[in-house]
């Protein structure tokens, strides 16, 4: 994501117009983050574990997400890039009859679930085993976990660019005076606040939701109580697939134009390490908080201080800033704005 | 240690070769390493057996200091490629003339000796890794990996900034000069500049393991292993927390820097991009796995580690060019070719490891000796 794509279309304007479109812009990249921060937050919560396979999970539910929509089933190196060349066998051909708008609607459904199944499908094969162990072998394994899956994506569906439409692409905008904002700008900012207002109902009124709660306050007494920790920790891997799922489906559209590579989506989880992180690991608004305030800053840092450090020969600041914002606020708060401090005892 | 012979006493108990046989065996061991590329002189592909030779030792090295840091001090770190670039340019720069290249970059040398290179590649990556400890100091466990994770993205930042040109070549990377030893005894008298990678590798990585030794079994040693442990517990028996990960800090970074150093020789030209995101994490990865398969928290698994991690990508290719792996293209295919391939059981040994045997190549070591000193008996 270079600078320049950030900051389309802004030279004209005014310096208000100026920062009501790049926040927009930023808040779209925020939601993103905190979809994708959710889903880390919510795995760290329950299982106190950093699941570093979420890179890899938003990665599956992208590539599955295009193989839904362009109706492409994943051939090896030869799975063509678009629906052009769709391979669907003959019986499955309506499927592309459908308007673009519901063919991806349902196509994100479909994704989400199966990327919410294979979520707990990790846990149960794997994590599942790990209970009781050390930590540090857990998060490694997811370590190791995001190697196999990323590499087995790009064995599956070949190295070659894909192409995701959407029925927002980038010519479409909305435009407020001189003011442009894409429609799927827009788009990710409601999906962001449609899912996280999802999840807060979740976890304050439902039964599985107050269990999470439960289980994440206090493993062993919930275990007392007739809570089943285990059901917990798979519905919590199964929103993590979700969650990353939905990530993907409009990461691709708002930052790469829908142009699906390897690279860009896989690292795009661990730019939001930083959101979850400011926000605090263990807390659900912090997440969203963290995941916004990033996007605003990377967007509007690109903008007013990328100048400053080119000038030091010091170019794509705005890659960087979130780290650096990172780092200033742990060394304050070493558990992030929201998080709960840890109470240590020997 | 679960196994391990009677010892009478607190001196023997301490001493870094308790007895004959491990003197022994050590001698047997440094014979045969420096023996190696005369050995393979011998061998009809002479140079793919020393540059295999010179990775297991840059990794052995790179990778006992992470040891020391994740294994024995418990701070995780995702970092250590930066470390590893900081010690490549920064070696690169003292160790190779000024040059101006064709395309008109001028890079800033000194032309000192390879050794101030690999030294002043470990000290400045040691004051940088100092420099990261006080966030250690703050930060528990996990957000530490993180805030190590964002070291590899400024990493990268850094690398290939043109304002550092001089010194790291921004998105062209820098030359860094072999390394050319001498050799009197022999009629020749010359190594090749492989050979003396190897050689310089060699005496790196023999005094990485000297260090790492007597660090294991020393104070420092069991300060860091009481961070790790307890670090609360450790700051009330009398252990400085603080000390104890400032010093790992810097000594994880120094070898890393040193490692760093041998592998930009190695490259002839080390390129910032390599050593940064996302290819500076796959190498903060590949490190993690050699301490994971090779035994975490013990000094000999780092190398054991080095081993499997550098002749898997090699096996992988040599098992496809039998076409014993029929499932596997060759590299370049773009689909499922050798490098996916290794990549991919690179991710499930990490996993299959920490599953079934935590300690590593060192725990199978382990439990083979126990089973042979006992044989035929169980136990």
């Amino acid at each position: 994501m270079s600078g320049a794509s950030l900051l389309a279309q802004t030279e004209s304007l005014s310096l208000v117009e100026q920062i009501i479109q790049l926040t927009v812009q930023g808040l779209s990249l925020g939601g993103i983050y905190a979809l994708i921060a959710l889903g880390f937050v919510i795995i760290y919560k329950s299982t106190e574990v950093i699941n570093f396979a979420h890179g890899g999970l938003m990665l599956l539910g992208t590539y599955l997400l295009f193989s839904l929509v362009a109706g492409v089933i994943p051939s090896g190196a030869s799975t063509p890039g678009g629906e052009a060349n769709s391979n669907l066998p003959e019986w499955l051909a309506w499927w592309l009859d459908i308007p673009i708008a519901w063919r991806f609607a349902l196509s994100v459904l479909i994704a989400a679930l199966l990327v919410g199944l294979f979520g707990v499908f990790i846990e149960r094969t794997l994590l599942h085993r790990m209970v009781g162990q050390p930590i540090f072998a857990v998060v490694l394994i997811t370590l190791g976990l995001e190697l196999v899956i990323s590499t087995s994506i790009q064995v599956l569906w070949g190295p070659q660019q894909k192409v995701l439409s959407s029925p927002f692409p980038p010519t479409s905008v909305l435009r407020i005076g001189d003011i442009a904002i894409q429609w799927a700008n827009i788009w990710a900012i409601v999906a962001m606040i449609v899912a996280v207002f999802g999840f807060f109902v979740f976890f304050k009124y439902t039964r599985y939701g107050v269990a999470m709660r439960a289980t994440a306050f206090d493993q062993e007494a919930s275990m007392a109580m007739g809570i089943k920790t285990t059901t917990v920790f798979a519905i919590a891997w199964a929103f993590a697939g979700i969650l990353a799922a939905v990530a993907g489906a409009f990461y691709a559209p708002t930052r790469l134009s829908g142009f699906i590579t390897l690279a860009p989506v896989r690292f795009a989880a661990l730019n939001a390490f930083p959101a979850a992180i400011l926000g605090g690991l263990d807390s659900l608004g912090g997440a969203v908080v963290g995941g916004l305030s990033i996007g605003v800053a990377q967007v509007l840092s690109a903008r007013w201080l990328n100048p400053i450090f080119l000038e030091l020969d010091l170019p794509n600041f705005h890659l960087v800033f979130p780290y650096i914002l990172m780092i200033g606020v742990l060394l304050v708060r070493p558990f992030g704005l929201f998080g709960t401090p840890e109470v240590r005892r020997v | 240690m679960p196994d391990r012979h009677l010892r009478t006493s607190y001196k023997e108990d301490m001493a870094l070769l308790p007895n004959r046989v491990n003197r022994f065996w050590l001698t047997v061991l440094l014979v045969a390493l420096v023996a190696y590329p005369f050995f393979a002189r011998t061998l009809p592909a002479t140079d793919f057996w020393i540059v295999l030779a010179v990775l297991v030792l840059i990794g052995a090295t790179g990778g006992l200091g992470l040891n020391l840091l994740s294994g024995f001090a418990g701070q995780i770190s995702l970092g250590h490629a930066f470390f590893l670039g900081v010690g490549a340019f920064v070696g690169a720069t003292v160790a190779t003339p000024a040059t101006t290249t064709l395309s008109g970059v001028s890079f800033w040398g000194l032309g000192w000796p390879w050794w101030a290179g690999a030294l002043m590649g470990g000290l400045v990556a040691a004051v940088l890794g100092v420099l990261v400890a006080p966030a250690a100091v703050r930060l528990r466990g996990l957000y530490l990996s993180l805030v190590t994770l964002a070291l590899v993205f400024l990493g990268e930042w850094l690398f290939t900034a043109p304002a550092l040109e001089p010194i790291t070549g921004a998105v062209r990377g820098r030359p860094s000069r072999p390394i050319s030893m001498g050799l009197p005894l022999l009629d020749d008298g010359a190594l090749s500049n492989n050979e003396s990678l190897y050689f310089a590798s060699l005496m790196v990585a023999v005094v990485a393991f000297v260090i790492g030794k007597n660090i294991a079994r020393s104070r420092v040693g069991r300060a860091f292993q009481a961070t790790r442990d307890r670090d609360i517990a450790a700051e009330v028996i009398g252990v400085n927390v603080t000390w104890a990960k400032l010093t790992a800090f810097g000594l994880s970074s120094f070898m890393a820097g040193a490692a760093g150093y041998l592998l930009g020789v190695f490259q002839s030209n080390p390129l910032g991009a390599n050593f940064g995101g996302a290819p500076g994490l796959l190498i903060s990865v590949e490190y993690i796995a050699v301490i994971v398969i090779g035994g975490i928290g013990t000094v000999l698994g780092s190398a054991l580690g080095a081993i499997f991690v550098v002749a898997l990508p090699e096996l992988v290719s040599y098992l496809t060019q039998q076409g014993w792996l029929p499932f596997v293209a060759a590299t370049g295919s773009g689909s499922f070719d050798e490098a996916a391939f290794s990549t991919i059981l690179f991710g499930f040994f990490i996993v299959v490891f920490l599953i079934f045997e935590p300690l590593g190549l060192f725990g199978i070591w382990l439990r083979l000796r126990k089973y042979w000193k006992g044989w035929p008996f169980s136990y």
